[in-house]
C-alpha cells in the first residue's frame, strides 16, 4: 500500500450535547483501520453529530476521538489532511464546473499534481462531464462530484453521511457501485452511514449501530446478522396442522410458532436448529411443500432497535 | 480504475510529516484564501453582478452629472463632486451590502460552505477568502463606476481635477469594502438568506439615517468635546466616508455636521485607518461566529 496509511479510529465516552438535547451519550467505539463500518441508526441517531466530531467541526463535551492514535479537537484542522468527509446535503457553486470545484479543493488541499482532479474524475464517473458547469447536474451527478471531492486526496479515513438520500434506484446503485470499487482499491477506513441496508450488508465488514446518542452495537456485521433467525413456513395441506406444529414445538423448545391456521403454520428457529426442523416438519406432517425465508439485515436492524436497550430480539 | 487510481497521488500527508515552516505555511495561506478568493470572484462575473454593480455605479452617477443642472447653475466642479460623494454615501453602502448578504448564509444554505469547512483550512481563511473574492468584484465596480462619472463630469462639466478624484475613487473604494465587511459579520450571525437580508436594511438605515440623526441631535443638545465628536464620527464608516470623500474634494464646508469636524484632527490616515478598522473588526467577529455557528448538515 503505498501514500495511505490506515487510521484506527476511537471514540472513547463521548458525550455531546446542544443545550438541553443530548445527541450523543457516553458513546464508546472502536473502528479498527482499514474497516469498511456501517454507521446505521434512525435519523436523529447521532450518526451526522458523530461525523462532524470527528472532523473537528464541533468538539466533545465529555470523552476523547483519536485518529490514527491523535486526539481530534475542534478548530485543529491537520486532521482533515487525512479524513474525507461527503457531508449528507452538499452543495456547489452553480456557475463553476466539476473540474473547478475539484481544483478548488486540490489547491485548498495543497495537492499540486494537476493529474490528481482528472483522475478522481474519472473514478467518480464525471469526466465526461468535467467542463460542465454544475447548474445543469441531476443529483446523481452533484452526489458522484461529491464523493470526488471527498477522495482528492486518497484520505486514510473516508466518511460517507447518507451519501444516496435523494438519489433514484438507479443513481443508488451507480454511486454504491462506484464506492466498492473504491473500497476494494484501498486500506482506508470508510465510515458508512446509510438507511440502505441492503448495501451496507454488500460493502461493510462491520456495524455501529446508534439509537438515542447511544452505541447499541459496534460489532462486525455478522454479528447482527447473527441476532436474526431464519424463519421456516411450512405450507401444509392437512387439517390437524397447528397440532403438529405443537409436536414440533414440544420436540424443539428453541423454535416458536409465528403463525398457524388450519393449513399454513409459520415457525421461527435459530439457524443451528433449522436442519432439525426441517426433519421433524418432514417426519410430521409431510407438507405438500415450504419455503424458509431468511430475516435479513433490514429486518435484524429494525428488531435490534425496537427491542429494549438494543438487545438481541 | 484499480488499485493504482485511489493512490497514484504522491503527495498525500501523513501524520507524522513536518509542517510549520515559515515560507512553507504563508504559501499555503495565500493558497488557499487565494483559491476560495477566486471561487467567489468567478461566481460574480459568471452570475453578472462585477457588470450590474458597475452599471448601478455608472448609471447613477451619470443621472447626477447630466440632470443636476450644475451646467446651468451658479456652481462649480466643487458642487457636483460633493453632489456625487453625497451620493455615493447612500448608493454605495446598500450595493455593498446588498452583495454581501448573503456571503456566509447564502454558502450554508447552497451546500458550498460545508464542503469547505471539511477542508484542512482554518474557518478565518474561508471567511477571508470569500471576502477578498467579493471584495475584488466590488472594488473593480467602484472604481470603473466612478471613473467613468469622472470622465462624464470632466466632458459635460470641465475642469476635473483628476488627483483629487482618484483620491475620492479610493474613499469610496475603502467605505465599500466597510460596509461589505459589515454585511459578511452579519451574514455570519443570520441563521438564513431572509433574515441576513433584513439586517442588513437595518443596518443600512442606522449607519446612513440615524446614527447621523442622532449625532446632530446630540451636538446640537450638549457641548461635546472634539474626542466626542470625533468618536461620532469614527463610529459609522459612512460618517467617516463623509469627511473623507469631502475633504478630498476640498467641500468641507457642506455636508451635513462634517463641516463642523474640521478642527478634529481626523487627518486622511486616521480616516482611512478607522475605514480599515471596519474592515477587520467585522472579519474578525465573522470568524469567530462562523467557529460557533451550529451546522444543520
Amino acid at each position: 500500500m503505498t501514500g495511505v496509511s490506515t487510521m484506527k479510529i476511537e471514540l472513547t465516552n463521548v458525550t455531546k450535547r446542544y443545550g438541553s438535547i443530548t445527541a450523543l451519550d457516553d458513546c464508546t467505539v472502536t473502528i479498527p483501520s482499514g474497516s469498511v463500518c456501517g454507521v446505521l441508526g434512525t435519523n436523529g441517531a447521532g450518526k451526522t453529530t458523530l461525523f462532524h466530531l470527528l472532523v473537528g467541526l464541533t468538539t466533545v463535551d465529555d470523552g476523547s476521538i483519536s485518529i490514527g492514535g491523535r486526539q481530534v479537537t475542534e478548530g485543529d484542522v491537520s486532521v482533515r489532511e487525512h479524513v474525507g468527509y461527503l457531508p449528507e446535503r452538499v452543495g456547489f457553486p452553480a456557475e463553476l464546473t466539476a473540474r473547478e470545484i475539484l481544483r478548488t479543493h486540490a489547491s485548498i488541499r495543497g495537492i499540486r499534481d494537476g493529474a490528481v482532479v482528472d483522475q478522481t474524475l474519472e473514478m467518480v464517473e464525471l469526466d465526461y462531464a468535467a467542463d460542465r458547469r454544475v447548474r445543469g447536474f441531476s443529483n446523481g451527478m452533484q452526489g458522484r462530484l461529491g464523493l470526488a471531492t471527498a477522495i482528492l486526496s486518497r484520505p486514510s479515513v473516508l466518511i460517507l453521511d447518507e451519501p444516496t438520500a435523494g438519489l433514484d434506484p438507479t443513481g443508488v446503485r451507480r454511486f454504491y457501485r462506484i464506492v466498492e470499487r473504491l473500497v476494494a482499491s484501498t486500506d482506508a477506513t470508510v465510515l458508512l452511514a446509510t438507511h440502505d441496508l441492503a448495501n451496507v450488508e454488500r460493502l461493510c465488514d462491520r456495524a455501529v449501530v446508534l439509537e438515542g446518542g447511544q452505541v447499541i452495537l459496534d460489532a462486525p456485521v455478522e454479528a447482527l446478522n447473527s441476532q436474526s433467525a431464519p424463519i421456516t413456513t411450512i405450507h401444509a395441506i392437512q387439517p390437524t396442522a397447528p397440532l403438529a406444529a405443537q409436536a414440533i414445538i414440544d420436540e424443539l423448545p428453541s423454535a416458536r410458532i409465528e403463525d398457524a391456521t388450519e393449513e399454513v403454520i409459520s415457525i421461527c428457529v435459530q439457524t443451528d436448529a433449522l436442519v432439525e426442523c426441517i426433519n421433524l416438519i418432514d417426519d410430521t406432517l409431510d407438507p405438500e411443500r415450504y419455503e424458509i425465508q431468511h430475516q435479513d439485515l433490514e429486518d435484524a436492524f429494525v428488531n435490534l432497535i425496537e427491542s429494549p436497550k438494543g438487545e438481541p430480539a | 480504475m484499480n488499485e493504482q487510481d485511489y493512490h497514484s497521488q504522491s503527495e498525500v500527508p501523513t501524520l507524522t510529516q513536518p509542517t510549520g515552516f515559515a515560507d512553507e505555511h504563508q504559501q499555503q495561506l495565500h493558497q488557499q484564501l487565494g483559491s476560495i478568493a477566486a471561487v467567489e470572484y468567478r461566481m460574480a462575473i459568471r452570475s453578472h453582478w462585477l457588470i450590474a454593480l458597475t452599471l448601478l455605479f455608472t448609471i447613477f452617477g451619470a443621472l447626477f452629472v447630466l440632470f443636476s443642472g450644475a451646467r446651468v447653475g451658479p456652481t462649480g466642479i466643487e458642487r457636483v463632486l460633493t453632489s456625487i460623494a453625497n451620493l455615493a454615501m447612500y448608493l454605495v453602502p446598500i450595493a455593498a451590502m446588498a452583495y454581501g448578504f448573503d456571503a456566509i448564509v447564502g454558502r450554508d444554505e447552497s451546500g458550498w460552505l460545508a464542503t469547505l469547512l471539511v477542508l484542512p483550512v482554518a474557518r478565518w481563511r474561508i471567511v477571508g477568502g470569500i471576502y477578498l473574492g467579493r471584495a475584488l468584484v466590488l472594488s473593480i465596480a467602484v472604481a470603473v463606476g466612478f471613473l467613468l462619472t469622472g470622465v462624464l463630469v470632466h466632458l459635460y462639466i470641465g475642469a476635473m481635477v483628476w488627483g483629487t478624484y482618484a483620491w475620492f475613487i479610493l474613499a469610496t473604494i475603502a467605505v465599500a469594502l466597510a460596509f461589505l465587511a459589515i454585511a459578511v459579520a452579519i451574514s455570519s450571525v443570520a441563521p438564513t438568506k431572509t433574515y441576513a437580508l433584513g439586517l442588513v436594511l437595518l443596518t443600512w438605515m442606522w449607519f446612513i439615517l440615524i446614527h447621523d440623526l442622532l449625532a446632530l441631535g446630540m451636538i446640537a443638545r450638549f457641548e461635546l468635546t472634539d474626542t466626542t465628536l470625533a468618536g461620532f464620527v469614527l463610529s459609522n464608516p459612512a460618517g467617516t466616508y463623509r469627511v473623507l470623500a469631502l475633504e478630498q474634494l476640498g467641500a468641507g464646508g457642506v455636508g451635513g455636521y462634517a463641516s463642523l469636524l474640521t478642527d478634529l484632527g481626523l487627518t486622511r490616515q486616521v480616516l482611512f485607518g478607522s475605514l480599515f478598522g471596519w474592515v477587520f473588526i467585522p472579519l474578525g467577529i465573522a470568524s469567530i461566529i462562523l467557529g460557533r455557528r451550529r451546522w444543520s448538515r
